[in-house]
């Protein structure tokens, strides 16, 4: 029995390979001289051979399933439109992505700044803007746009810290989280008012504007013309007026008596004039406070009176 | 993937390796075929065999690598369609009947060897598998089937075997298969 086992063990040894020489040869040996030792031989070996062909029709059937369509037989043309239609997607998204953020940026943003003003205070004006001024702080005035508002006086440069002292302006209401208040300068812009608007006249900050401010008055727009108007009073500046960006600023006393700015379209291009106290004062665009100067032209001013009196 | 690493991967026994070169040369290899007087079926059998026999090779630990195996298994392509080709031809011109009678009887024989095979479990025939065919060390099988050590692998191997034989002989007397 146990000689019986060992020859199995040599015939297996022997089909896989396992086999030192010595023992390779005792095999082949009984194959060739025991009839016995050769069927089982034969048996093992067919044996072996079937599990051998079973594991190969395995490794087809799994080669067969292997999915390898895609890999040769896609016309060029299609790859190419694959290709473009995948390129063009990518771009069309990356587009869409990039750009979202940026407008929230930009809602956000304009939330930040926003001031609810109190009912009580302004009924029709849902809110005040605030934006950053980065040049002259000093100089830069609130303003508020429209001509019935004269009540609110004196505070050419309004910052939040000063603006804790007003009422209207506590720090509550301005929703600007990442920004030192002692750095900001604030603009605030008023959407334009109705006339019958009254609430304006109780709006008074002068409590928070200190001796030193200039008095603000409120930018006006000519009838006349596309240029907006303001005048200030400032230290410095007394009769003076800068033109810059379709903005005109008028330095000095200008509430107290009317004054006119008159717009003549000519081939040289459009001029403006003030009228103010029987004269005429050219003003050119520049980004420099400048004196008024009048208009000694005996012709052009009489032009200017035609155009005035037609008005 | 490198043919290096591919040949690491059949080394470890890991079909991927064959997947990958199954997909990688498909075009190639059938194409060797096609335009040589043979079908796309014809050109995939071929190739599936070419591959399995390089498998065979690889995992023998015998085979050294001289050229890509892009080209060794291109040279087994063509060997095994020229093989082909002369048995069709044979075929054609010698007396068919003692031929099938014989072949008949063999795949049949084989047909009754791998229904008892089949009769095993599914970790029995791959044990069985993994041992004749691929050529794994015990150690091998024992990690790729889970086992706790060499010992308990070559344990569950003899007595697969042993069933294997039994079942084999069960069915057939030995006279059957020793003509």
């Amino acid at each position: 029995m146990a000689e019986n086992l060992d020859y199995r063990q040599l015939i297996d040894d022997y089909l896989s390979d396992n086999i030192s020489i010595e023992n390779r040869t005792v095999v082949e040996h009984k194959i060739a001289t025991e009839p016995e030792f050769k069927n089982e031989f034969e048996l093992q070996r067919n044996i072996v051979n079937a599990i051998k062909t079973t594991r190969r029709l395995e490794l087809k059937n799994h080669l067969e399933n292997v999915k390898i369509q895609w890999y040769h037989k896609i016309p060029t043309g299609w790859k190419v439109a694959a290709t473009v239609s995948v390129a063009s997607l990518t771009a069309i998204s990356a587009y869409f992505y990039f750009s979202e953020p940026l407008k929230r940026i930009e809602i956000g943003s304009n939330d930040a700044f926003e001031i609810a003003v109190p009912d009580n205070t302004i009924p029709q004006k849902p809110s005040v803007q605030i934006t950053e001024i980065p040049e002259e702080p000093s100089e830069t005035p609130v303003n508020f746009a429209d001509e019935g508002t004269k009540n609110i006086t004196d505070k050419p440069t309004a910052r939040l810290e000063e603006s804790k002292a007003s009422p209207d302006l506590t720090p509550e209401k301005v929703k600007e989280p990442d920004v030192p208040e002692t750095s900001k300068e604030v603009e605030v812009v008023v959407p334009e008012l109705v006339d019958e608007f009254e609430g304006a006249q109780e709006l008074d900050i002068e409590d928070a504007a200190g001796d030193n401010l200039n008095k603000i008055n409120p930018v006006r727009k000519d009838l006349y013309s596309n240029t907006e108007v303001k005048t200030l009073r400032h230290k410095k500046f007394d009769f003076h007026y800068e033109l810059h960006e379709g903005i005109l600023t008028l330095y000095g006393n200008f509430e107290e008596i009317p004054y006119e700015i008159l717009e003549i379209n000519s081939s040289e291009g459009k001029k403006l004039f003030l009228y103010y106290r029987n004269n005429y004062y050219m003003l050119v665009s520049t980004e420099e406070v400048s004196p008024l100067n009048p208009v000694t032209d005996t012709t052009l001013i009489k032009e200017l009176e035609i155009v005035k009196n037609n008005k | 993937m490198k043919d290096s690493e591919v040949l690491a991967k059949i080394s470890r026994g890991e079909e991927s390796a064959l997947d990958f070169l199954y997909k990688k040369y498909y075009r190639m290899m059938t194409k060797l075929v096609i335009s040589n007087s043979g079908t796309e079926d014809e050109a995939r059998d071929v190739y599936q065999d070419a591959l399995i026999v390089f498998w065979e090779k690889a995992r023998s630990g015998n085979l050294v690598m001289t050229s890509k195996i892009s080209t060794f298994i291109y040279s087994i392509c063509l060997n095994l369609w020229r093989k082909e080709l002369e048995r069709k031809s044979r075929l054609s011109n010698e007396e068919k009947d003692d031929v099938e009678y014989q072949d008949l009887e063999s795949e049949e024989r084989d047909r009754i060897i791998r229904d008892c095979i089949n009769e095993l479990g599914d970790t029995c025939r791959r044990i069985l598998m993994y041992y004749y065919f691929d050529g794994l060390s015990m150690n091998d099988i024992a990690e790729k089937l889970g086992y706790a050590n060499t010992d308990t692998a070559k344990t569950k191997k003899y007595k697969c075997k042993k069933r294997l034989d039994e079942l084999v002989k069960s069915k057939y007397t030995a006279s059957d298969f020793m003509d």
